[in-house]
């Protein structure tokens, strides 16, 4: 299958400060992939770049096979992007929005459009400039079903909405990627609503990809354990993951089972070992860490 | 594709459009009652004098400032909301040639300004034709030529300020802008800027491509 996202060894700093080196993933046709970390990992700055908004210092990202900053015409009428915090062009009312975008891309639903706007409260006269963050999204979200692009790029789609208008725009984007076969990359800072959307996870780390697998694979493999131990448990083991302690109670977390896990906190008198399973928000605290 | 674009720039800066055209109407009205009073005033005899031998001018001096009053007001009512938020973003992802996309904006505000300003130029002309000689109004309309030019001139040159993603190159493009305008306003005898005219037009249309510039950094991320 043919990659829709390829990004091969982005190097990227602001300045001094590196943001990542030799950045290498892809995404494949018709999959939802979600691109989770912490404030300042570059979450943002990799849309940009895939858009080509920002020159990386190296390396390059295609989108259906065009490098990023010469990306043609007809390419971007297959991409939909929605900007972080649902930027739109304020001066513009319902109505006129629509006819505006209509005019750029040739298959065109206007119905789509409309339908997701019979459930908001505004009128086709009220200017976008007057609507609230949650409205703003609808029309955003609105505009891209409209526009039925092959591949959705969301940067930050939950910014500013509160759980309805999350949980609204979660259940449309999930039910118009499955029946249309669509390829979704999106980033979000609230990691429940991922869950419910999204088939691959890249987890980013300061500089780096943490992980890249199935959120499945992340939601049944990846466990916690808490135990106890007298004396100090060192906090990098092949195979655990951010091991840490309150007290003498400790917790970590890893891909390993159970047996495998006790046998490598055996030597530090790990005792009272137990298993937990994560929600995905949990999984992420597990890959990242607390601080 | 310039059908979209025209409708959109048409939304943004309509209050702002009809607002340079009532400067313009009010400043066009302006001149002809201050012509008016100095011939009731000082007779006509005495003003014709003046304009045929001291070639004193015809328009107020607060003219010669109004066209890039309103070419400035154009081009940030114009740019400054693409620079909200970095809304330029959703313009240039838009399915179309992205400097064909800058042109159709561009061309759109130089286009309402030679609208305004040909309709202002042929009313003061018409207008001071009924009482001066047409070599006069002639040389009203060559010398009041580099104020109009001037005025897509300093649109041009404020879209390229706007565009621009860093605020230090701003302020640095702010201060060539000045400089470079400054040449649209060199005093003279009646007549005295016809050989600069061909000279200022084309730095005019040099000056369109100025913005391809700001935009390209803005495109690269520039910080």
């Amino acid at each position: 299958m043919n990659p829709v996202i390829q990004c091969d060894n982005i190097t990227h700093s602001y300045g001094k400060k590196l943001i990542y080196e030799n950045l290498c993933f892809s995404v494949e046709e018709g999959s939802v992939v979600g691109l989770l970390g912490r404030n300042g990992t570059g979450k943002t700055t990799i849309i940009n770049i895939l858009n080509g908004y920002l020159r990386p210092r190296s390396g390059v990202c295609r989108l259906f096979g065009e490098p990023m900053d010469r990306l043609s015409p007809a390419t971007k009428a297959r991409v939909g992007l929605l900007l972080e915090g649902h930027i739109q062009h304020t001066y513009f009312n319902v109505r006129q929005i629509e006819r505006f975008y209509g005019r750029f891309f040739p298959k065109w639903k206007r119905d789509a459009y409309y339908e997701l706007l019979e459930k908001l409260q505004v009128t086709p006269t009220q200017r976008i400039s007057t609507m609230s963050c949650g409205q703003r999204s609808q029309v955003a979200l609105g505009l891209l079903f409209a526009q039925d692009p092959d591949l959705l790029i969301l940067d930050d789609f939950s910014m500013g909405l509160d759980p309805g208008y999350r949980r609204l725009f979660v259940e449309y984007l999930r039910e118009y990627a499955r029946a249309g076969k669509k390829t979704v990359f999106l980033t979000s800072h609230i990691i429940q609503d991922m869950e419910m959307l999204i088939d691959d996870c890249i987890v980013m780390d300061y500089g780096r990809i943490l992980l890249h697998r199935p959120t499945k694979e992340i939601l049944e493999g990846f466990r916690r354990y808490r135990f106890t131990a007298p004396g100090p448990v060192p906090e990098k083991l092949e195979g655990l993951w951010n091991t840490s302690a309150i007290g003498n109670r400790w917790e970590t977390y890893s891909f390993l089972d159970g047996e495998h896990v006790a046998g490598l906190l055996a030597p530090f008198g790990a005792e009272n070992l137990r298993a937990e399973r994560l929600s995905l928000e949990d999984a992420f605290i597990g890959l990242t860490g607390k601080y | 594709m310039v059908k979209a674009i025209l409708y959109k720039e048409w939304i943004k800066t309509r209050r702002s459009v009809w607002l340079a055209a009532a400067v313009m109407a009010g400043c066009t009205a302006y001149a002809f009652v201050e012509s008016g009073q100095e011939f009731r005033l000082s007779g006509a005899v005495q003003v014709w004098y003046g304009a045929i031998v001291k070639d004193a001018p015809l328009l107020p001096a607060v003219m010669q400032w109004v066209p890039a009053f309103v070419g400035v007001l154009l081009s940030l009512s114009q740019f400054v909301p693409e620079m909200t938020d970095r809304r330029l973003k959703l313009t240039l992802h838009l399915p179309a040639g992205e400097d064909a996309l800058l042109a159709s904006l561009l061309a759109y505000g130089a286009v309402v300004l030679v609208l305004l300003y040909a309709l202002t130029c042929a009313v003061l002309a018409v207008g001071f034709s009924a009482i001066y000689p047409p070599e006069i109004v002639g040389n009203m309309v060559l010398d009041s030529l580099p104020w109009f030019l001037a005025g897509i001139c300093a649109y041009l040159l404020t879209a390229w300020i706007c565009m621009e993603p860093v605020w230090r190159f701003r302020i640095a493009y702010g201060l060539v802008g000045a400089c470079l305008c400054a040449f649209f306003f060199v005093d003279g005898p009646a007549g005295a800027c016809l050989p600069a005219i061909p000279y200022l037009t084309l730095f005019t249309l040099l000056c369109f491509f100025f913005p391809f510039h700001s935009a390209g950094r803005f495109k690269e991320g520039a910080r």
